[in-house]
């Protein structure tokens, strides 16, 4: 029983697999094929942001990383949380709507609900892969070469997957139940990336303050990114392991609160 | 060769429904909240069997249950209590294209339908070519779907989802789209997968449809199975059924009143009618029938009329959105549900002309009735044009009437009398 109930959350994962990669392409497709950019619009959106924060943080509010002052090491700082950051707020705002967004599908076929959520995830994910390779770029220009902890990234990237498709299927569910959850959502997403060190350094932070921070899953991830990508550092095995631990409670328990309610959904479409 | 495709035990439903939202969110969100919501019980204890190769048809008015039904076989909406045991891959027609991308072309769409309903990429790519033949879109295949007719966009639906070789079928007034050539067809490919041993589920209003198609019947009322049987045997339950009450409900509603006849009909809502007709009705509401009677020869409403009287079918329609275009017909059945006589605007050479919306339309058709004496109702229906047969509004059981023996006395043979000639050449 117990078993069962932990690893049916994966075996969607592995059943749904034709499904997710079909959904997952469709979105793709409709979302960037019909523009006249196209693929150009996923990197437009980070790049700007990147630009805006970069002149505010750095050239007005003077904000350094690790004692430089240029501004393109600010920027590199910024971009490398930037880019787990944005697939984690993209991933989960697209997944709160993604139920509504299909209800057609949900309503009128039988229909895995809960890859609409999870399809949006993969599909931020698919778009930061996209930004970290601007990213890489950069670094090369600038005369930085990431040694063998960038591979670290690899292991971060599933829990961060999980993690935030846990979160997804919680805030799906509670939105088609309550369409208060949209608009709580827009700005929880807010506050939760300035409770993120992105445009500031942790260090920064009082140091009284800083194990608050850590209670953030997603400090963890920008600093495992920057640990990875900007310092060399491989990561550390204890945040690794706590963090693993928290995406898949969180991933688990996000399947279930899903599918309690999932039956629900079509009679409140 | 007896084998259970689809067991049902002991199947109920009950909906919650909240007075408003907040009264929901209450309820999930706060441990101990009192109960905010009623009750309503949608399948009252369905107990059946449909075995392999069946064709059964669920009959029964609105609200009776069927689409609820249909839903939980479909595996879309999950039972509240009993046993639901499905065998095998279900595709269903309860709404054609649900799900279809308007920015992705007809054949990435029915890739998508494809993989939802469990095949393979591989296995879709090997039926598209059947399916492209059978939609007969053409070049749109490759176009987005947004740019498609509305009987393009049926068609490509209907061809994905009884293309992908289903072990079930489940249809639901699906039938009633697309031009007459694409009605056979589809027809056609329905006997087609019946003779392949397609198990199908089918709910219509239309009986005619029921009887062409179905093995066995189901009548449904209130959530509940009232009768089971052959087609024949079913429909007719079920057009007595509806025609008592709707003869009741009449009754209160039919006083002979004299009105003088004006040169031109004024359009005149009937507020009882809307209640009275609710069950019997679909359509997509862009425009609505508000109030049919039956005049006779002097122009008085009437409940009866004579044998072969002159008698006017009053129908009058209200447009609720603008329409270009729009058909108006009606038809009379008899007991059994069989259309004895029926016909259209269109047919008889009449164009509507374009309603804007609030506008009204009062349309007389004079006719006889030479029916056998007996009750009939009478269907009327509003639709956009004879092409895709998208309804605005239909309506059965509009209007009961009653057709008395001829004042002559004469008898009459069959179901309708046309006018005899007789001539007699004696040796």
């Amino acid at each position: 029983m117990v078993i069962d109930a932990l690893v049916a959350p994966f075996q969607v994962l592995v059943r749904q697999r034709p499904v997710i990669t079909t959904f997952v392409q469709r979105e793709i497709r409709t979302r960037y094929g019909t523009s006249a950019l196209g693929l150009a619009w996923p990197l437009i959106r980070p790049l700007s942001l990147l630009a805006l924060y970069t002149f505010v943080f750095s050239t007005v509010m003077k904000v350094r990383f690790s004692d430089d002052p240029r501004a393109t090491n600010f920027a590199l700082y910024l971009f490398c949380g930037l880019i787990p950051w944005l697939a984690f707020s993209d991933g989960l705002s697209r997944a709160t709507t993604a139920i509504h967004d299909q209800s057609s599908l949900v309503k009128r076929i039988r229909f895995p609900s809960e890859i609409l959520p999870l399809h949006q995830v993969l599909v931020a994910l698919a778009i930061e892969s996209l930004g970290l390779v601007i990213l890489l770029g950069a670094l090369l220009v600038d005369g930085r070469l990431p040694g063998w902890p960038l591979l670290a990234l690899a292991a971060i990237v599933i829990p961060q997957f999980l993690f935030t498709t846990g979160l997804a299927w919680v805030l799906a569910t509670w939105s088609v139940l309550l369409s208060d959850t949209r608009q709580i959502v827009a700005f929880a997403l807010m506050f939760w990336m300035y409770a993120t060190p992105i445009v500031y350094p942790l260090e920064m932070v009082p140091t009284r303050l800083q194990w608050v921070f850590w209670l953030n899953p997603m400090t963890y991830v920008v600093e495992a990114y920057r640990d990875a990508i900007l310092e060399n550092r491989a990561p550390q095995l204890i945040g690794f392991a706590l963090f693993c631990a928290v995406a898949l409670a969180v991933f688990i328990a996000g399947y279930w609160v899903f599918q309690r309610s999932k039956y629900e959904f079509a009679d409140v479409l | 060769m007896r084998e259970p495709v689809i067991e049902l035990d002991q199947v109920t439903k009950s909906y919650k429904i909240y007075r408003n939202r907040r009264h929901r969110a209450v309820e999930m969100l706060v441990p101990g909240a009192p109960v905010l919501h009623t009750s309503f019980q949608a399948l009252r204890g369905v107990t059946m069997t449909i075995e392999r190769g069946e064709t059964l048809g669920l009959v029964g008015v609105n609200g009776s249950g069927k689409s609820t039904l249909l839903q939980i076989i479909a595996g879309i909406v999950r039972q509240t209590s009993g046993r639901v045991d499905v065998r095998g891959r279900v595709s269903s027609l309860l709404e054609l294209g649900a799900g279809f991308h308007p920015e992705l072309t007809g054949r990435e769409n029915v890739e998508v339908f494809g993989t939802v309903i469990g095949l393979t990429v591989a296995e879709i790519r090997r039926r598209l070519p059947d399916i492209e033949r059978f939609a007969a879109i053409g070049e749109f295949i490759d176009q987005p779907v947004k740019l498609y007719s509305s009987g393009m966009f049926v068609r490509l639906a209907f061809a994905a989802a009884i293309h992908v070789d289903p072990d079930i079928l489940l249809v639901d007034e699906a039938l009633a789209v697309g031009d007459a050539v694409f009605q056979h067809q589809c027809l056609l490919r329905i006997r087609e997968m019946q003779a392949h041993g397609t198990t199908i589920v089918f709910v219509s209003h239309e009986m005619g449809m029921i009887k062409a198609v179905c093995s066995r019947v189901v009548l449904l009322d209130a959530g509940q199975i009232l009768e089971e049987g052959g087609p024949g045997e079913i429909t007719s339950l079920y057009f007595a059924r509806a025609s008592a009450q709707i003869a009741k409900a009449q009754a209160p509603h039919a006083p002979v009143t004299i009105t003088t006849s004006p040169a031109a009909p004024q359009f005149a809502a009937d507020p009882s009618f809307d209640a009275q007709v609710r069950v019997f009705r679909h359509g997509t509401g862009a425009a609505k029938i508000r109030r049919i009677e039956l005049l006779d020869s002097c122009g008085r409403p009437a409940a009866a009329v004579a044998f072969n009287d002159e008698a006017t079918l009053r129908v009058h329609a209200e447009f609720l959105t603008d329409v270009p275009s729009s058909i108006i017909g009606f038809g009379f059945r008899d007991r059994a549900g069989i259309e004895l006589i029926g016909t259209n605007t269109f047919e008889e050479g009449i164009t509507l002309p374009p309603r804007s919306a609030g506008s009204t339309l009062v349309v007389d058709f004079r006719l006889r009735l030479p029916l056998i004496p007996g009750t009939y109702s009478v269907s009327s229906a509003i639709a956009a044009d004879r092409y895709t047969r998208a309804y605005y509004d239909w309506i059965d059981n509009a209007l009961i009437v009653t057709v008395a023996p001829p004042a002559s006395g004469k008898a009459i043979h069959g179901q309708v009398w046309v006018p005899v000639e007789i001539a007699v050449h004696p040796s």
